[in-house]
């Protein structure tokens, strides 16, 4: 069961900025298990899209590794690329800006099919029928075959960005924020709909989100992103219950619980995010963090400090 | 405590060239003096027309068909454009969804705020700009920034300037529509905090619209629910969250994956919020609903009395297990 599908190690990707060097993923490492969900949360400019991006490739990386089933794909060349892309697909946050406004629902979902070869685009009934086959599994009602995307709502062309990136039956999935520009009723069912086809279909996913409330509900495992880096890794039980990162019991505190009898100990951040461009060696919460001391400007490692359980942070002795 | 405003059976359309569209369906709500009430409801409720209707900021093809809007023992619907030019910002202001795009980018942050306090108040434009210096200060921004541009400010501390421009006049009743919705919840956080400091100094009455149910349980007093135009059931925070007396509440509450609770599955309400271009009889959430009878199509629905302060419009016995399904 847990036979590794993605091993990321020390993957670093920078892009250059007239300001200098922008650490946008910064050293970070991590496995996920087939079959699995792994969450991964932060706020805006953490870094975590463009680690989805990157383990896909859809950027090159400026270091470090991505090992998919054992093989580093970070060597690949083109037609590799290409043959990988059936295997690896991505989920897009928003459904009104990463469809084609001039390409009808069944074009949308045909045209992976037709770019990878899997059917010769005069091949109208074979298309047809795949075609009805995704929509049925994503519960699309087969009239809107021939809709626009600006004819339909955000959850039903949420179900064509699913349906689009599942129509190679890929095997690992990274969904980057896919129900955040929904509707809560929406939203329950873009989740409940991702949950039966990872049942279904055997997939893995990658969910990108900055809603913990929401990763908490579909990973087995959640890994706290700040600033480019990894602050905390741990399964969703043992980090909701015993949140050890500053960083992370912040986060945890900031979420409003809909339930008017539970009041959280709020512990306020001051300031904001910083730049991520030429950070200084150390902890890069330091400058938020209401416990930082000098200690915190030396570089900080991951440490183990339950099974599963590893955080980043100088502070936490034993 | 004393309304301090009473909306009663308003009605808004927009006509389009092929449509009407039915904003907003007799819709009446009071705000008691001081009170914080939170108005929930998805994309397309009539969250925002609602406010707008109250700033009378409601631009063509929309149109305030009926009804009344009740300040101050005054019909705000039948004022002159001078008089609402008056309240407006003075007794009643708004803080929009998003600070990006509320603010002017041409403008200093300082002789924007400077500028409310000129048209209400009669002083120079440096006893404003001092004024704003002071509200900067109290929304937690160093007054030294008061000659900077908004582009300048990161997206929370934008989101305090909106609000100091808002309160800069100290206003009786404070409308914020989403305030925090652009915002990282850390951030968000933070303007919460902010604005339940700013409450509890001044006094305000608020109208806090949002999509989240757990901003709602963590700043308000009460709560409307809104769907398709109309409101569904109103109460305090026990009664909506606790004691759920409509099945379209039950299903908001039955859809957020929350924190402190472990559901494996999640029970979203099927299908979609009513086209507002078409009539129907009835209950409006119908539909969608899965206790819904017949009698729930046919008729004009009143709001029923569950207990004090909670009506709702559902017409049948909490045939659901109410707040349970939270338990």
């Amino acid at each position: 069961m847990s036979e590794p599908i993605i091993e990321v190690k020390n993957l670093k990707k920078y892009f250059s900025t007239p300001a200098g060097m922008l650490q946008a993923v910064d050293d970070v490492s991590f496995t996920i298990n087939k079959g699995e969900t792994l969450g991964v949360v932060g706020e805006s400019g953490c870094g975590k899209s463009t680690l989805g991006r990157t383990i896909l490739r859809l950027h090159d990386s400026t270091s470090g590794q991505i090992l998919f089933h054992g093989d580093d794909i970070t060597k690949y060349n083109k037609s590799q690329l290409k043959a990988l892309r059936s295997k690896m697909q991505i989920i897009f946050q928003d459904p009104y800006a990463s469809l084609n406004p001039r390409a009808t629902v069944s074009q949308a979902i045909a045209e992976p099919l037709i770019i990878q070869g899997v059917l010769k685009r005069n091949d109208k009934a074979a298309i047809e029928k795949r075609v009805e086959e995704m929509m049925d599994l994503v519960g699309l009602a087969r009239r809107f075959k021939n809709s626009y995307p600006h004819e339909l709502d955000g959850g039903r062309r949420q179900r064509i960005g699913i349906a689009r990136a599942l129509a190679l039956n890929p095997e690992f999935i990274v969904c980057d924020e896919p129900v955040s520009a929904l509707d809560v009723s929406i939203q329950a069912q873009i989740l409940n709909l991702m949950q039966d086809l990872q049942e279904q279909l055997g997939l893995t996913y990658m969910f990108i989100t900055h809603d913990l409330s929401v990763v908490k509900h579909l990973s087995e495992r959640i890994v706290v992103m700040y600033l480019g880096q990894i602050v905390e890794e741990a399964s969703p039980e043992e980090l909701f219950e015993n949140p050890t990162h500053p960083y992370t019991k912040a986060l945890l505190s900031a979420i409003p619980v809909p339930d008017p009898d539970v009041r959280m100990e709020r512990i306020m951040l001051k300031g904001e995010i910083t730049s991520p461009i030429n950070m200084q060696p150390g902890c890069r919460f330091a400058k938020r963090c209401p416990y930082a001391t000098e200690e915190c400007l030396k570089p900080v490692v991951a440490r183990e400090i339950k099974p599963g359980h590893s955080v980043s942070c100088l502070m936490i002795n034993n | 405590m004393e309304d301090i405003l009473n909306i009663n059976d308003l009605v808004v359309r927009y006509h389009t060239e092929t449509d009407t569209v039915n904003a907003l369906n007799n819709i009446s709500l009071t705000l008691k003096e001081g009170e914080t009430l939170g108005l929930v409801g998805e994309t397309g409720a009539g969250k925002t027309t609602l406010a707008k209707s109250i700033m009378q900021l409601i631009a063509f093809p929309g149109k305030i068909e009926s009804g009344s809007i009740e300040y101050d023992g005054r019909n705000l619907l039948e004022l002159p454009i001078e008089e609402i030019q008056k309240i407006r910002g003075n007794d009643i202001s708004m803080i929009f969804q998003d600070p990006m795009s509320s603010l002017n980018p041409v403008i200093t942050v300082g002789d924007q705020i400077a500028e409310v306090i000129e048209t209400h108040d009669k002083c120079t434009h440096q006893e404003a700009l001092e004024k704003a210096k002071k509200m900067l200060e109290m929304v937690g921004i160093a007054p030294e920034r008061y000659k900077d541009y908004p582009h300048q400010f990161s997206g929370g501390m934008k989101q305090r300037v909106v609000i100091s421009i808002a309160l800069a006049c100290n206003p009786k009743i404070l409308i914020a529509d989403e305030p925090t919705t652009a915002l990282d919840v850390t951030i968000q956080a933070q303007v919460l905090e902010m604005m339940r400091d700013l409450r509890q100094k001044y006094n305000t009455a608020t109208i806090l619209i949002t999509h989240d149910l757990g901003i709602v349980a963590q700043m308000c007093d009460r709560v409307a629910i809104i769907y398709a135009g109309e409101i569904i059931e109103t109460g305090n925070l026990q009664d909506i969250y606790k004691h759920t007396a409509h099945p379209y509440t039950e299903g908001l509450l039955g859809s957020i994956p929350q924190i402190n609770k472990d559901v494996k599955r999640l029970t979203p309400i099927e299908g979609l919020m009513p086209d507002p271009t078409k009539t129907y009889e009835g209950c409006a959430f119908a539909e969608r609903c899965k206790y819904a009878t017949d009698a729930c199509r046919s008729g004009e629905l009143e709001f029923r009395c569950v207990s004090e302060g909670h009506y709702t419009k559902c017409i049948l016995d909490a045939p659901f297990k109410g707040g349970e399904i939270n338990e």
